[in-house]
């Protein structure tokens, strides 16, 4: 048996992402994690540099992350990473559903703010841990 | 036979490195620019934090999060971008995902054990 509808498929562009700018902040969001897998491999070569040069490898990675290259990089990736990070918190309330008590009855959900709170605490205790480790090497 | 989806791993490994890098990378990055527009040499002792056991392991599961996070993000982006995904897209993004970790776990216990 043969089929010969022929049925209708709307053309989609490439360029689709570009006519509407909700559209157009989704496909940045997706494209944050191009800068975060580079910055993986900033991080990877910093490792590389401490097994290749054991004696001088704080000097040679100061000296690359002085690199102007290596500071606008840094710069741009920054602004994605805050905005991953800003994105990424605001649909946990949606991708991660918890109700307010265990009872069976229970219908109502946390509210997003408790998420949202919760998160950014846990962010800023994290970023003071960092910064203070990186400034005083503890 | 089972034809279960191999998907969740890799879905679970994209969440536990977005979250990794929506509390890590942003410190990390001003701490970075901040020593590559100062003297440097006084406010980015990463060496001495990857010599210590903590700052080699927090370390390894940044880049390993970012990784997975990262390729498994293009991976979809791909198909958003009319690119039709294969295994061949799949073995690429992931294997680079598991080179980068398994360097920079090389890298790390290897520095870690000099320091010793």
């Amino acid at each position: 048996m043969e089929s010969h509808r022929k049925p209708y498929i709307r053309e989609v562009k490439r360029s689709w992402w570009l006519s509407n700018r909700v559209y157009t902040r989704y496909m940045i969001r997706e494209g944050t994690a191009v800068l975060s897998l580079l910055v993986s491999l900033e991080l990877l070569a910093i490792c590389l540099i401490t097994v290749i040069f054991p004696d001088n490898a704080q000097t040679i990675i100061v000296t690359m992350i002085q690199h102007p290259a290596i500071i606008i990089f840094n710069i741009i990736a920054l602004l994605a990473v805050m905005f991953h990070t800003v994105t990424w918190f605001s649909l946990m309330p949606k991708a991660v559903r918890v109700f307010r008590s265990s009872s069976p009855k229970e219908t109502r959900l946390l509210p997003a703010h408790f998420f949202l709170i919760s998160l950014w605490l846990v962010t800023i205790v994290a970023s003071a841990i960092i910064a203070l480790a990186l400034i005083f090497a503890v | 036979m089972s034809t279960r989806s191999n998907e969740p791993p890799f879905w679970g490994l994209f969440g536990f490195g977005g979250m990794v890098i929506a509390f890590a990378f942003p410190a990390l990055l001003i701490c970075m620019i901040i020593a590559g527009l100062s003297d440097g040499h006084s406010t980015f002792h990463i060496t001495e934090i990857m010599s210590h056991w903590w700052g080699a392991a927090a370390l390894f599961l940044i880049i390993f999060g970012a990784a997975f996070h990262g390729v498994h993000r293009i991976l979809y982006s791909l198909h958003d971008l009319k690119f039709h995904t294969t295994l061949v897209h799949k073995i690429i993004l992931y294997g680079l995902a598991v080179c980068i970790s398994l360097a920079a776990l090389a890298a790390l216990v290897y520095n870690y054990i000099q320091h010793l």
